[in-house]
């Protein structure tokens, strides 16, 4: 026999007044989604480039952003009570990130435009132009892309992109490390050594 | 790339490629109205009523004491210090009617078998060769869903599911943001797209994989080579509609010119008839200016075919338009708003065109229009009326589970010889597809489990 029970809304504080008898008060929910409001409006620019830059794709950035919001607002009361809430936010959406690329791999492709056919880009040449700098960033696994934005983009440190990533700061910079390779390598040391998209 | 400064300036310099943040932030924060809410209403913790029952005492004991409480409430349950510790009845898991395999005559309508329907869908189509796919939700009450993709191969009797949308399911357009689909399209077997007012995604591995093209959707129809599809931006009142047309599969989108000036109005109607014709008709405030356009060249060249549909003072707003198979007629619906509501159909496949007369109507019940082997039929309100003389006689035909709006109605190529395709129409509650092939004197129903 089983029954159901509302979840409380809190968080709730309990101030030590001195007094036996105890004053709580409660921070409003509707409190709480007008700063959350503000927040999201203050931060979409930052955050939209950085899932620009994670995705590659307008669309796909948008969308991004979209989930990011939402899986914030079901937190939104430890956001609003932390110190960087935009590192915070910035966390949220690399884990989503790399997570939705991992889970979608084999599900969805998100394009700007299908291909007509199976097209190769063509990676010729060196790597000295932006367009091919981009291109094989785009190529790069989810977890060396993020390393590669937080460090480069956002220029924050290894113990900053460990705790974003959920990682040891070794794994930092062996991520960075790998992924300044591969955006270094050439198309025919690719072929030879086996390395490319996994 | 010589440097890791080179490397800082180029994400620099891509990132002002990102989205604008202030639009997508309203965005954002409006999705979170449909995707966030009705979830957190349905969120419960379940416990032993042993102990619920326990709390509600420590909770009762606990109050004793406080001085204050302050508290602003949202749209949810009010959490006040009782509310939190009341207990409500266990949630029961949603029951519904199974619809099974069964046939019925027209009148009295077919008692329905009480068995649990697996899914419901929001939107079917069938490729050229017959086969259907659906969207459908699962036991899901709020305005976005997850979705599935479901498939019925000719000669199957059953819907099956095949594959899990990344994309979740809004049960109407106006419910439909973000990238949330309401609509599908089958062209082949592989080749399909599903859409909402915001995104189109096309798949061509039958579902497996989902691309995203940019921009908004108003309508899309595909036949077995082309689609067309017509977008819009603004709508101020009227919407300024753009026409683009793509082979199947392919998504450079070519834009169409259409005669007669821009493309302007309340609503736009296509409908596909072979594979390369096309009908295409737009609603405006002003009837005198509505237009119906034809496309023989899968949407890429238009002509216009007529204008001021709906003109006479007694025809109301144009609703719906449908094609034959051959792409020789087309047939167009105006819904009366006056007080004797009645849609009026009209043929239009020659130069004078021809009145259908009226049927009734329920105010606020939407239509399906459709042209059969045997004549015109239109699904209202639990109503399927045919007309098979093109004249003002109607036959009447009460059709089961069907009251309120229609969501399809058609006569699938593929399912049936060209001469006796079959009538088929997905009832509002989105629980089966029901068949007829003898202009509805009896049905059978094949359920989405």
């Amino acid at each position: 026999m089983y029954a159901t029970l509302e979840r409380p809304m809190v968080p709730f504080v309990l101030p030590a007044n001195g007094n036996t008898r105890l004053h709580i008060t409660v921070v409003g929910p509707a409190e709480d989604e007008e700063r959350f409001a503000e927040f999201v409006r203050n931060s979409s620019g930052q955050l939209a480039r950085t899932a620009y830059l994670l995705t590659a794709n307008r669309a796909a950035a948008e969308d991004l952003v979209q989930e990011t919001v939402i899986r914030l607002y079901r937190r939104k009361a430890w956001l609003l009570g932390a110190d960087a809430p935009v590192a915070y936010a910035r966390r949220t959406m690399t884990n989503l990130y790399i997570n939705e690329r991992r889970r979608k791999a084999s599900t969805e492709l998100v394009t700007d435009e299908v291909p007509d056919r199976g097209v190769e880009p063509d990676l010729a040449g060196t790597l000295a132009d932006r367009d091919q700098v981009w291109r094989l960033l785009r190529a790069l696994p989810a977890k060396q892309r993020a390393a590669i934005v937080l460090r480069y983009y956002h220029d924050l440190s290894d113990a900053d992109i460990a705790a974003a990533l959920e990682c040891r700061e070794g794994t930092v910079r062996s991520l960075i490390s790998r992924g300044l390779a591969a955006l270094r390598v050439t198309p025919e040391d690719r072929s030879t050594t086996g390395g490319g998209r996994r | 790339m010589t440097s890791e400064n080179d490397l800082r300036r180029i994400l620099a310099e891509e990132a002002e490629q990102a989205p604008e943040g202030a639009p997508l932030a309203e965005r954002a924060l409006a999705s979170l109205e449909t995707d966030v809410a009705p979830r957190h209403r349905a969120h419960r913790w379940v416990i032993p009523a042993a102990t619920a029952a326990s709390l509600v005492l420590a909770a009762s004991a606990a109050a004793v004491g406080i001085n204050t409480v302050t508290h602003k409430p949202t749209a949810g349950p009010t959490p006040t210090p009782s509310s939190v510790s009341s207990v409500t009845a266990p949630t029961t898991p949603p029951t519904h009617s199974r619809t099974q395999a069964q046939s019925s005559t027209s009148s009295p309508p077919p008692s329905t078998a009480s068995v649990i329907p697996e899914f419901s869908a929001a939107s079917i189509s069938f490729d050229a060769a017959g086969d259907g796919f659906a969207i459908a939700s699962r036991g899901c009450g709020a305005l976005l869903c997850p979705g599935y993709l479901l498939r019925q191969a000719v000669g199957a009797q059953e819907w099956t599911r095949t594959r899990s949308l990344t994309m979740p399911i809004g049960v109407d357009a106006a419910s439909c943001i973000g990238r949330c689909v309401n609509e599908v399209r089958f062209a082949t077997a592989k080749v399909g797209y599903v859409y909402g007012p915001n995104v189109l995604f096309t798949t061509i591995d039958a579902g497996r994989t989902w691309m995203r093209d940019s921009g908004s959707v108003a309508d899309l129809e595909a036949s077995a080579s082309a689609v067309v599809r017509v977008s819009t931006s603004a709508c101020l009142p009227d919407c300024t509609y753009t026409v683009s047309a793509a082979k199947v599969g392919i998504s450079r989108w070519q834009d169409a010119t259409l005669p007669d000036g821009p493309l302007t109005g309340r609503s736009v109607y296509l409908s596909v008839a072979t594979d390369q014709t096309f009908f295409l008709s737009v609603d405006t405030a002003d009837a005198a200016n509505s237009r119906l356009f034809q496309s023989l060249d899968g949407g890429v060249t238009w002509t216009l075919l007529r204008r001021g549909l709906c003109a006479a003072s007694d025809e109301g707003e144009l609703t719906d338009i449908a094609a034959n198979a051959a792409g020789t007629v087309v047939d167009y619906v105006c819904s009366s708003t006056s007080s004797h509501h009645g849609y009026k159909l009209t043929v239009a496949d020659t130069a004078e065109p021809v009145d259908l007369g009226s049927v009734p109507a329920v105010a606020g019940v939407g239509s399906r229009i459709a042209i059969g082997p045997t004549g015109t039929s239109l699904l209202s309100a639990g109503m399927l009326y045919v007309n098979s003389s093109n004249s003002h006689e109607w036959k009447t035909v009460r059709v089961p589970r069907a009251n309120g709006a229609a969501t399809y109605l058609g006569y699938p190529v593929g399912r049936g010889a060209a001469d006796q395709a079959p009538a088929m129409y997905l009832g509002p509650d989105g629980t089966a597809l029901w068949t007829s092939i003898d202009d509805g004197k009896t049905w059978s129903s094949a359920g989405f489990g």
